[in-house]
C-alpha cells in the first residue's frame, strides 16, 4: 500500500520537476489560459450566450473549466503513454511491480494534479480581475464532477489502448472529444438533439453529470435530493471505467504478443 | 539448488504484417543458478533480446514456460520484484531527468523511498563512479554514462536476478573494466544471477561462468566456458615466417597444403595458421626442404571463445 503511494508520489514529483524545468512552458500555459478565460468571460458578457451551463458568466466559465478537465481525462493517459514511448522509458516503467492500469492511473492523476496547480491560480486571477461573484456549491459540484470524470477515464483507457496497439490515436481522440462536446449537452441542450440520439446521449459519460451540476447551480437543487441520480451516475461511470480497463488490458496483451511495446 | 531462472522449451513466433511467421525463438531451454553469470551469445537476430523480454514479461512466449525465482513469467508483478533489467539500446531512462533524479524516480516506482532510497542512490553512484555526473540530465550524458545509469536503475531494488542486454555497449576502456568487475562482484560476491548478452566474445569468455550460443532461435550449444573450449577447440598452431628470401614458388606450395591458412602481416612477416599437428609437420618439412624462409616462431595457440563461436555459427 505504501509502495503504491510512493509510486504515485514519484509521478507527481516527476511532473513538478518538469514544470519547474520547463518554466517558460509553464508560464506560457498559465498566460494562454488566463487569456482564454478572460476572453470567454468578456465574450459571454457582450453576447450573452455560451455553453448552456447556466446563466451567469461564472457558471459558463465553470463549464469551460469542466470541459478542460474532461478533455484532460480523455487524453492524458494516451498522451502519457505516447510520451513515455517517444522518450524511450516506457519499457523500464512497465517493469515496475504494478499493473499497467495502475501506472496510467498514477500518470494521469499526476497530470491532473500538476495541471490543477496551474489552473487554480489562473482561476483566482480571473476572479480577482473580473470581480465575478462565485456562488457555486463547490463541494457538491466536485463530488458530481469527480464521479462524472471517472467515466471519461474509462474512455481515456480505451484511447491509451489504441495508442499502445496502433501507435497513433489522434483521429479517435478527436472523434470522441467532439462527439462528447456536441452530444453530451455541453453546448447543445439535450432536448435539441435529434430524437434518436437522445437516448444515446443520456448514457454518454458527461451527460448525466452536467445535467446534475446544472440542476445544482441553476435550479438550486440540493445534493440530498439527487441520491438516485447520483447512484445512476456512479454506475454509468463505473461501467465505462471497467470497459476501458478491460480494453486497455486487452491491448497490453496484444502488444505483448506482437512484441511491439517499445516500438513507436 | 533451485535455479533462479528457468527457461523451459520457450518459443516465440512473431507474425509480420504480411501474415508471415517469424520463429524468433525455438524451444530454447536453459537455467541460471544463484551466483552465476550466464552469457547468451548469438549473431544479430538470433533471438537474444526476445528471450530477455520474455523473461521480464514484456513479450509473451508462444510456447514453453519461464520461471524466475519460482514465479511464472506471466505473473509479471511478482516477476518484476525479482529482476533488474538493462534493455537493449538506450531505452531505459527518463531523458529529461538527471542521473540522480532517474535513480530516485525508478526507485520510487519500485516502492523504495526515504532515507533507505537516498542511501542506496549514494551507494550506487559511488559503485558506478557516477558522482560527478549525478546532476546532469541523462539526455546530455554520453552513451556510456547513460549505460552506467541504466545499470544503476537495474540494481536499485537489489533484485536477485539481473538481466543485462548488451550492457557494455558504448563503454570506454575504463568504464568497461569497472562494469565488468562490478558484474563479477555482484554475482560472485553478492550471489546475484546474471543473464547477459553481448557480441564481444572476449567479454563473455572473461565474465561468464556458462554460456549458450543461439542461432536462428535455437540453442546450438550450452556449456561452461571452459568446457566449451575443451570440447570445441582443436589444437591449433601458428607458424610465423620471415618474408625475406621467400620465393613465390615456395609460397604457392605452402598455400596449397591442406589445413593451413595464410595471414599476411605487414611488418615483413607471414603467419600460417595450421589446424592440427599432422599438418604442422607437413608445413615444417616443406619449409626445411625448400629452405624458403626463416621461421620466426612456432606456437601452439590458445583457442578463444571467439574462434569457437565463429566455428559453431558457421557450420550447420
Ligand atoms: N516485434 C517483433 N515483430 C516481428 N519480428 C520481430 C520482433 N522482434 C524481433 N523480431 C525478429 O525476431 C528475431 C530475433 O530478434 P532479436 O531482437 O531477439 O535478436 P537479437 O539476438 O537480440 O539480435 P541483436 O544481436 O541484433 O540484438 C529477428 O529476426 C527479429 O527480426
Ligand atoms: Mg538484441
Amino acid at each position: 500500500m505504501i509502495g503504491r503511494l510512493v509510486f504515485l508520489g514519484a509521478e507527481i514529483k516527476r511532473e513538478l520537476i518538469m514544470q519547474r524545468r520547463y518554466l517558460l512552458n509553464t508560464i506560457m500555459f498559465v498566460l494562454i489560459n488566463y487569456i482564454l478565460f478572460m476572453g470567454i468571460y468578456l465574450g459571454i458578457k457582450s453576447f450573452g450566450r455560451g455553453p448552456d451551463l447556466g446563466s451567469g458568466p461564472a457558471e459558463l466559465m465553470l463549464g469551460y473549466l469542466l470541459w478542460m478537465y474532461a478533455a484532460g481525462g480523455l487524453n492524458s493517459m494516451g498522451d502519457q503513454l505516447a510520451g513515455m514511448a517517444t522518450r524511450g522509458c516506457l519499457e523500464q516503467v512497465y517493469l515496475a511491480p504494478v499493473s499497467p492500469l495502475y501506472i496510467l492511473a498514477c500518470k494521469s492523476a499526476a497530470d491532473v494534479i500538476s495541471g490543477s496547480l496551474q489552473v487554480i491560480p489562473i482561476m483566482l486571477a480571473v476572479i480577482l480581475t473580473t470581480g465575478i461573484k462565485v456562488s457555486i456549491p463547490i463541494l457538491p459540484s466536485l463530488l458530481i464532477w469527480g464521479l462524472t470524470i471517472i467515466g471519461l477515464y474509462g474512455f481515456g483507457y480505451i484511447l491509451a489502448g489504441i495508442v499502445l496497439v496502433h501507435k497513433r490515436a489522434g483521429q479517435a481522440r478527436e472523434l470522441l472529444q467532439w462527439f462528447f462536446f456536441f452530444f453530451c449537452g455541453v453546448i447543445v441542450p439535450l432536448e435539441k438533439l435529434p430524437p434518436w440520439l437522445q437516448p444515446v446521449s443520456r448514457i454518454l459519460p458527461l451527460t448525466q453529470g452536467l445535467d446534475m451540476i446544472r440542476a445544482l447551480i441553476i435550479r438550486g437543487e440540493a445534493l440530498s435530493q439527487m441520491g438516485d441520480k447520483l447512484f445512476l451516475l456512479f454506475l454509468n461511470s463505473m461501467l465505462y471505467l471497467l470497459i476501458g480497463m478491460a480494453v486497455f488490458l486487452w491491448s497490453n496483451r496484444i502488444v505483448q504478443q506482437r512484441g511491439t511495446l517499445s516500438i513507436y | 539448488m533451485e535455479p533462479l531462472v528457468s527457461i523451459q522449451k520457450v518459443s516465440k513466433i512473431f507474425k509480420t504484417r504480411a501474415n508471415k511467421e517469424i520463429i524468433a525463438v525455438n524451444k530454447v531451454s536453459f537455467q541460471i543458478k544463484k551466483g552465476e553469470i550466464f552469457g547468451l551469445l548469438g549473431p544479430n537476430g538470433a533471438g537474444k533480446t526476445t528471450i530477455v523480454k520474455m523473461i521480464c514479461g514484456l513479450i509473451r512466449p508462444s510456447g514453453g514456460k519461464i520461471f524466475v525465482n519460482g514465479h511464472d513469467s506471466l505473473q509479471t508483478k511478482r516477476v518484476h520484484k525479482q529482476i533488474g533489467v538493462v534493455l537493449e539500446g538506450n531505452r531505459n531512462l527518463e531523458w529529461r531527468l538527471s542521473a540522480r533524479e532517474n535513480l530516485a524516480y525508478f526507485g520510487n516506482l519500485h516502492f523504495l523511498y526515504g532515507k533507505g532510497l537516498k542511501k542506496r542512490i549514494d551507494d550506487l553512484l559511488e559503485f558506478l563512479d557516477l558522482k560527478q555526473q549525478q546532476h546532469n540530465l541523462v539526455g546530455t550524458l554520453s552513451r556510456g554514462m547513460q549505460q552506467k545509469v541504466a545499470i544503476g536503475v537495474a540494481m536499485l531494488a537489489d533484485p536477485p536476478v539481473l538481466l543485462l542486454d548488451e550492457p557494455i555497449l558504448g563503454l570506454d576502456v575504463e568504464s568497461f573494466r569497472l562494469i565488468k568487475n562490478r558484474i563479477k562482484e555482484l554475482s560472485h560476491k553478492f550471489g546475484k544471477s546474471v543473464l547477459l548478452t553481448t557480441h564481444q566474445m572476449n567479454v563473455a569468455q572473461e565474465l561468464c561462468d556458462r554460456i549458450a550460443i543461439i542461432k536462428e532461435g535455437k540453442t546450438v550449444v550450452e556449456d561452461r566456458v571452459a568446457g566449451l573450449i575443451d570440447r570445441f577447440s582443436t589444437p591449433h598452431y601458428k607458424v610465423c615466417l620471415d618474408n625475406q628470401g621467400m620465393n613465390p614458388n615456395d609460397r604457392e606450395k605452402l598455400m596449397r597444403l591442406p589445413k593451413t591458412r595464410f595471414v599476411e602481416q605487414d611488418g615483413g612477416s607471414t603467419t600460417i595458421i595450421v589446424e592440427d599437428e599432422e599438418a604442422l609437420w607437413t608445413v615444417l618439412k616443406l619449409l626445411a626442404t625448400t629452405r624458403a624462409s626463416n621461421i620466426l616462431f612456432v606456437r601452439k595457440d590458445n583457442p578463444s571463445l571467439e574462434n569457437i563461436f565463429l566455428k559453431i555459427i558457421r557450420e550447420d
